[in-house]
């Protein structure tokens, strides 16, 4: 008995810490610039005021970004998804010399800072001309869309029973229709968790963003943010709105997939 | 219909549908391999060839500003070892990372226990206690800085109503009160992808061992220590591995939220590295900083995994 009120006490707690950040943003970005200009806070608005919304939208180019940002995010996923399916579902089946090594080299490239990738890949992608184009930013966001959704998907693949595919096999079906037709269905719930949480660490990415796009008018959301909003000095009631918008189809996203994730992010690494 | 169709078209015709087939029987038993493929190729554009790159660019004095580069030896690493900043750098990045994954471990763990424990509203709690994962890093940055800000931050205002401080603070701006700060962010922020993992490993310890134990009479400490600890452990290091790389690696976070500073107190290796490139334009010491990250990453991973090995020989 004491136990269980231990652990509400504790759990609440918790939860309290962890969602207070969340309830002070919205909570902050719905108020005038007389409520958020002031100490002691006020808690609670006084009223629902969309102030700093309308600002935030009709003073800078936040819509804009946000299109960037989605086109993007589509496309960087939708390639790297697609390339882990196939890769993942090969790692998890079949037996070649090489395999572990790609598996390792996989692993690796999980290993290598960003900060140590960023310049040597934004000078080829200069050369290639693609400095401050989509298809640029777009070929960076590969590094880690595809070693993540294939160390997932290969762990994701390999919890398919192998007798489906011997069942295939026996009715003449070829390899890519077995993928196609059986097992890509079958994982479907692991693709499906992959592709959103490769769409929102796109979505959020900072670093390639900032150097690859610089500070052109394809400016992605995180690094439209930090030029605009974050620039000017302690424009708070704006950034709270900003972020807000920033933040919900992150949210949303995210708690859509949490449950599955976690199991997925790790199983890959203890095969490792 | 097949009387329109003269002899030796349809041979034709019949040949090259041969060759397809051939073709994409021969695709077929290759899928594994072609499946890899074009991953793999955009993995070594993307990744491996830049980390090649950033090693041949270590030894020379590439630089954003002048467009000619000539190979110069190992004055960057000299020059970067003999920087009493690259030292502080790394010294900070060591504080940052090993307090970080501690931090995000521990409230992980005692939230995957407490979860546990509870019955109604688990769901509810869950849920909650997920959030700060879904934070992008700006939103992140933004938003504590908005609370920990010097004149209307809500962190002040709390603290002093609980009578811990006497004034208003400015918590990121100061010295000695910015990393503790930042880890305690970074904490808020890494703790739920430790307790969700760590949910995961309970649930696969076997219930006749709690069982068993609750027979022999042991109490909630003893459980804890002998059957929940081990059954974790695996699980455990896992975590804290990936976690490290992470955190060691992170640049974002940092760079939005104090910039490195006050001063230098908040620069982290990959912050001291972009400095050097980015702003001070040298390219070449950027990549031998970036080289000099990934060896002490690597000596970090080698201890732990001797350490691991050690630990899983021993009964």
């Amino acid at each position: 008995m004491i136990g269980r009120a231990a652990a509400y006490v504790v759990a609440i707690g918790l939860a309290a810490f962890a969602l207070f950040p969340l309830a002070w943003m919205l909570l902050s970005s719905l108020k005038t610039s007389a409520g958020i200009y002031r100490f002691p806070p006020s808690y609670l608005p006084d009223g629902l005021s969309f102030g700093f919304y309308e600002k935030v939208l009709s003073t800078t180019p936040f819509l804009n970004f946000v299109a960037n940002s989605l086109i993007v995010g589509a496309l960087a996923t939708l390639i790297g998804v697609a390339f882990a399916c196939m890769a993942g579902y090969s790692l998890a089946r079949a037996r070649f010399r090489g395999r572990t090594l790609i598996l390792r080299a996989i692993l690796l490239a999980y290993l290598f800072p960003q900060i140590l990738i960023v310049i040597p890949l934004f000078t080829a992608i200069s050369k290639l001309g693609l400095a401050n184009t989509y298809s640029g930013l777009i070929l960076a966001y590969i590094t880690f869309s595809f070693p993540f959704s294939t160390w997932m998907l290969t762990a994701y693949f390999e919890k398919i029973p192998a007798e489906i595919e011997e069942a295939g096999r026996i009715d003449g079906a070829s390899n890519f229709r077995i993928f196609r037709s059986l097992v890509l269905p079958l994982a479907a719930p692991g693709v499906v968790t992959v592709t959103i949480f490769a769409f929102i660490n796109a979505w959020n990415e900072f670093l390639y963003a900032l150097v690859i796009l610089g500070g052109g008018e394809r400016r992605t959301l995180p690094v439209g943010l930090y030029n605009f909003v974050g620039g000017e000095f302690a424009q708070w009631g704006e950034m709270m709105a900003a972020t807000a918008m920033t933040m919900v189809p992150s949210l949303i996203l995210f708690l859509l997939v949490q449950k599955r994730l976690a199991g997925g992010l790790t199983a890959g690494a203890v095969r490792g | 219909m097949e009387g329109t169709i003269t002899a030796p078209a349809s041979r034709a015709h019949c040949e090259i549908g041969r060759r397809v087939r051939r073709l994409s029987a021969w695709a077929d038993r290759r899928l594994f391999i072609l499946f890899i493929a074009p991953g793999f190729v955009c993995l070594s554009a993307v990744i491996f060839y830049p980390a090649i790159y950033n090693l041949v660019v270590s030894f020379t004095d590439a630089s954003l500003v002048y467009p000619s580069t000539s190979f110069v030896g190992i004055d960057n690493y000299s020059d970067t070892v003999a920087d009493p900043a690259f030292w502080r750098a790394a010294l900070i990045t060591l504080l940052w990372t090993s307090l970080s994954v501690a931090g995000q471990l521990l409230v992980g763990l005692l939230g995957a226990l407490a979860l546990e424990h509870v019955t109604a509203g688990r769901a509810a709690l869950r849920l909650a206690l997920v959030v700060p994962w879904a934070f992008p890093s700006i939103v992140l940055a933004f938003d504590w800085r908005f609370m920990l800000d010097p004149l209307y931050g809500v962190a002040n205002h709390l603290l002093m109503l609980l009578g811990l401080i006497d004034a208003p603070a400015a918590w990121l701006s100061q010295r000695p009160t910015a990393l503790p700060v930042l880890v305690l962010m970074n904490v808020w922020f890494g703790f739920p992808f430790m307790m969700v993992s760590l949910i995961a490993g309970l649930a696969a310890i076997p219930r006749e061992q709690y069982e068993a134990a609750m027979v022999d009479g042991a109490n909630f400490w003893q459980e804890f220590r002998f059957i929940t600890l081990p059954g974790l452990a695996r699980i455990m290091a896992t975590l804290v591995i990936l976690r490290t790389i992470w955190v060691f690696n992170n640049f974002e976070f940092v760079f939005l939220t104090t910039g490195g500073g006050p001063v230098d107190a908040t620069t982290t290796l990959p912050i001291y590295a972009f400095n050097i490139g980015w702003i001070g334009y040298d390219l070449g010491r950027m990549a031998a900083v970036a080289v000099l990250m990934m060896a002490m990453l690597s000596l970090i991973l080698a201890i732990y995994f001797r350490v691991l090995r050690a630990a899983e020989a021993a009964p």
